[in-house]
């Protein structure tokens, strides 16, 4: 999967790390096993990165009985309490 | 704008024609059903699409004028015949003070979530995603999307969502979708039609021919209506090349108005005052 056309006003992470404009992905989705799914991304942006950085982990399949549930994310609702203060939960939450 | 308007006016010879046919067809024999194309299973009618309707119901579902920028609309409301929605006194008086306040008073200018059925007849397009046993729904709106549970499983119980909790099946050739778990905090249209927590909803999804997909749904609410009472409307295949539900995020800013992201508009990449980061 190739992807583009981002606007740069995104994180990668809750640590900060970030991207800008420039980003471009190339993702690959593969069945390792019946119920596994390994992701892989290379991310490239050159006026962030030095070198493309390469991301892979493993998808687990959830029991069939599940189902998404809404989460439906509105102007007002703060996330902080799932920050650290290591990862500047209580700094930002002082601004 | 001008693909749009070529479109539409191509689709409308198209409708005209339909009728003429339809009406026909009509004289000799009950109109038959389309035969809509299956699946890889060979049996599961393929919804598969982008879809959009043409009226501006999502200005009032009721009939309305026309004013600017917006055409006049009969009511989708077929059931009861007048098309109007069998409000008990109390609640046609709220629908009253939602009108008048609806500047300000729709949820959608906050950016909410549009709930069922508005999603359906947003002026945007949505696209319906499908396998056999699965059937999902992404609404450019606001990123919206609703993914169908089979009905066997029960409806959640004390919980109430922006789009609601779907159970669907299959009435032969028809997608008969069950809603319940709606939250009371939308609106079903820009004039300030409304329903409470208590309402249930019955989809119906028709393919009326390959391009014609008839949606009509039946709303029952016994704290806010006298009866239940059911709207239809048509969704059209979006044809044009290329055609894609492109993302819209809708953030409000400090002042309570919303705004449209598209990364395609470079406007919004220079606005930095989203209260949403």
């Amino acid at each position: 999967v190739d992807v583009s056309n981002f606007n740069g006003r995104t994180w990668l992470d809750m640590a900060a790390n970030f991207v800008d404009e420039n980003e471009h992905v190339v993702e690959r989705f593969s069945l390792i096993d019946r119920d596994t799914i390994l992701y892989e991304a290379t991310i490239t942006d050159p006026t962030v990165f030095v070198t493309p950085v390469q991301m892979r982990f493993t998808l687990k399949r959830v029991p069939a009985e599940q189902q998404i549930l809404e989460y439906s994310c509105l102007e007002g609702e703060r996330s902080l309490q799932h920050y650290t203060d290591e990862d500047g939960g209580k700094k930002r939450r002082a601004r | 704008v001008s693909t749009t308007r070529v479109l539409a006016s191509s689709v409308g010879a198209g409708v005209v024609a339909m009728v003429v046919l339809a009406a026909a067809a009509q004289t000799t024999r009950p109109t038959p059903s389309f035969a809509p194309s299956r699946l890889w299973d060979g049996t599961t009618p393929d919804f598969r699409g982008i879809w959009q309707v043409r009226d501006t119901a999502y200005v009032n579902i009721e009939g309305h004028p026309g004013s600017k920028g917006i055409a006049a609309s009969k009511s989708i409301v077929v059931d009861p015949p007048d098309g109007r929605i069998p409000y008990k006194p109390e609640a046609l008086a709220r629908r009253r003070d939602n009108y008048r306040a609806r500047a300000t008073a729709d949820p959608a200018v906050y950016c909410y979530q549009p709930g069922v059925p508005r999603a359906t007849y947003l002026p945007t397009p949505l696209q319906i995603l499908q396998s056999p046993g699965n059937f999902a729904i992404v609404y450019q709106e606001n990123h919206s999307f609703r993914v169908f549970q089979a009905a066997a499983r029960p409806h959640f119980d004390n919980a109430d969502w922006w789009m609601g909790d779907t159970r669907y099946r299959w009435d032969g050739d028809t997608l008969v979708a069950d809603v319940a778990s709606l939250t009371d905090q939308v609106w079903l249209d820009q004039a300030g039609n409304f329903h409470s927590t208590e309402v249930h909803i019955l989809e119906r999804y028709r393919l009326t021919g390959p391009d014609t997909l008839e949606y009509e749904a039946r709303i029952e609410d016994p704290v806010v209506y006298t009866r239940p009472w059911t709207l239809r409307t048509v969704l059209f295949r979006l044809k044009q090349a290329g055609a894609r539900i492109i993302e819209d995020e809708c953030l409000e800013d400090a002042s309570g108005v919303r705004h449209h992201v598209s990364p395609y508009d470079p406007k919004n990449l220079l606005k930095s005052n989203y209260s949403r980061r």
